[in-house]
């Protein structure tokens, strides 16, 4: 290892690499920005062991047969010599599910994302075989714990989430045995190690704090193909959002986009508008204020607490809400909830197709011929020309979508396309150097005919 | 002529004595010659032979290639049809547990004040 001593400008401090909460950043092990448990303050261990207590607890009391073990870096640090290690970011839980067959394992994992929502977790969906479950400690953001999925398939083959397959024997894994984890005892695979050489190898005995995951193509091409990725940079628009201190700043609300202005003056007053990304609801926020019927949703968490907390405070009348649109489940739940109303509705997603992986526009079809079954509107633009066509590290994409294609893709759902406006527009408030030069997109009008049977 | 055999007659013994005295194994070696010129003779056959097996083997590896390639070309055309393929058809699994959830945990509790009687009495038998 080399070291050297380098200083910035003429300041005599030591260079803190920081979130806005003061909390130390470090790169981890998937190489984005992160947190190290070391970085929080002396009660975030036996506080990220209590919530992970809680979360066994609530499984215990709706499935007592499944197991649930400590694993990854929980299982790792601990089985070593006791310890969390100092440079994780969270605690990691898995299970052993009782089926055999992957559509069964994942209506399981459904099931238990339900009870953790009932029991008030804040459990956010991975993957259809990886739950996230987020604390907050003193209005920041906490450590988080995971919870994985494992089942031993009708050959044999223990597949558990994010890394592991191997033929294994269930009498490996259970019944779980206790391991000490920071001085409770936690339950633990019955064969540690075969886990921790699977996950990690056969070096998983010496400490390696710049260890990177190597999956081999035929793990991650199955739970690609049987879990898929909820996520789909998730993480990556959190992130931002979380540590875009400059565009925090910016009063909600008070910076509607040219988008949210022509539409409001295409619209019937007053109708009701679902906006579906609304990333930081400045758009939302703004066309309540105009006197519009709003509800708007994203995937990312903080953003619509901070609008939901906005529009209290302004009076706007704009409902937020936390929504997965790669969530099949979800997005079609949603369809009937808006359906139920028997109302037209206005639905606006702008600066959503580009960002938005093709695995997801089926479901995103799927929900608009639901929303728009009452009569209503959708507008959405597109990118005429690509900032980020191809994924990045630790940054979104972003790439144009050509509108026959759009259009070959809605004709299923009874969507058509009536109407077509280019338009420039500024692309702002995104993880990209855009600039300030517009960026040419496409605006669609879009609407549901019923089918001729 | 007779002459010339008389004293081949009265050569040939002494001059035998003499090669033998000189060259004791040249009846072995002489023996030897005819023997490999003999085998050079089925060695020319045999090369023969082989130069034909050859051609044969020759020919036929060319064909082999020629096969190889095709069915390379043909997995090379396969291969990602295949592996889309099993994406498919793994993909089908979370499909089935997305409907099946749907289906039991929305569909079901929303419609479940619209059961019609009526209708369910008109639902087919099913096997027993």
């Amino acid at each position: 290892m080399l070291t050297a001593t380098a200083r910035f400008g003429d300041s005599d401090q030591p260079l803190r690499f920081d979130d806005r909460h003061g909390i130390g950043l470090v790169i981890n092990k998937f190489g984005r920005i992160g947190h190290a448990l070391a970085d929080y303050d002396p009660g975030m261990v036996q506080r990220l062991l209590d919530n992970l207590d809680l979360i066994r607890a609530a499984l215990a009391e709706h499935r007592p047969d499944l197991p649930v073990y400590v694993m990854s870096g929980t299982l790792l640090g601990p089985y070593r010599d006791g310890r969390i290690m100092p440079h994780d970011d969270d605690a990691d839980l898995g299970y052993l599910s009782p089926y055999d067959h992957p559509a069964d394992v994942v209506r399981e994992a459904f099931q238990l994302g339900r009870i953790l929502r009932a029991a008030g977790f804040e459990a956010i969906r991975a993957s259809a075989g990886h739950l996230q479950v987020h604390f907050s400690h003193e209005g920041r953001p906490d450590a988080y714990v995971d919870l994985f999925t494992g089942f031993i398939d009708e050959q044999g083959w223990w597949q558990h989430t994010f890394a592991i397959r191997l033929q294994a024997r269930r009498d490996q894994v259970v019944p779980t045995i206790a391991i000490d984890v920071e001085g409770r005892p936690e339950p633990a695979p019955r064969d540690p190690e075969l886990m921790l050489e699977a996950n990690y190898g056969p070096g998983w005995k010496v400490p390696d704090p710049s260890y990177r995951f190597d999956i081999p193509r035929s793990v991650q091409d199955r739970f690609w193909g049987w879990f898929s990725d909820y996520g789909m940079d998730r993480t990556m628009w959190e992130d931002f959002y979380r540590y875009d201190i400059e565009g925090a700043r910016v009063p909600l609300g008070s910076a509607p986009s040219d988008y949210a202005r022509w539409l409001a003056g295409r619209i019937p007053a007053g109708a009701r508008v679902l906006e579906l990304g609304t990333g930081r609801g400045h758009d939302a926020l703004w066309l309540a204020a105009q006197g519009f019927d709003v509800e708007a949703l994203d995937y990312v968490r903080w953003p619509m607490r901070a609008a939901a907390e906005a529009a209290r405070e302004q009076g706007a009348g704009a409902r937020f809400r936390v929504l997965n649109l790669y969530d099949l489940r979800r997005v079609v739940a949603l369809g009937a909830e808006m359906g139920a109303r028997r109302e037209p509705l206005v639905v606006y997603a702008r600066g959503l197709l580009g960002n938005y992986w093709d695995i997801g526009r089926p479901v995103l079809l799927r929900g608009l011929s639901m929303l728009l079954r009452s009569g209503g509107q959708a507008h959405l633009d597109v990118p005429r020309s690509s900032l980020l066509p191809q994924p990045g590290t630790g940054v979104p994409m972003h790439r144009a979508v050509p509108v026959e294609t759009l259009r070959a893709e809605m004709a299923p759902y009874g969507l058509r396309i009536d109407a077509l406006h280019d338009a420039d527009e500024v692309v702002e408030d995104t993880p990209w150097e855009a600039g300030t030069d517009p960026l040419p997109t496409t605006r669609m009008v879009v609407t549901w005919q019923r089918p001729v049977r | 002529m007779a002459a010339t055999g008389a004293v081949k007659r009265l050569v040939r013994a002494p001059a035998k004595a003499f090669r033998k005295a000189l060259f004791p194994d040249y009846e072995v070696v002489l023996r030897d010659i005819r023997l490999a010129f003999e085998s050079v003779e089925a060695a020319h056959r045999g090369i023969a032979d082989l130069q034909v097996e050859n051609a044969a083997l020759r020919s036929r590896l060319d064909e082999a290639h020629l096969r190889l390639d095709e069915a390379q070309g043909r997995l090379d055309e396969a291969l990602p049809r295949l592996a889309e393929g099993l994406l498919e058809e793994r993909r089908l699994n979370l499909r089935i547990a997305e409907l099946t959830d749907l289906v039991t945990e929305i569909v079901l509790p929303l419609h479940d004040r619209d059961i019609d009687p009526q209708q369910l009495q008109r639902l087919a038998p099913d096997t027993l």
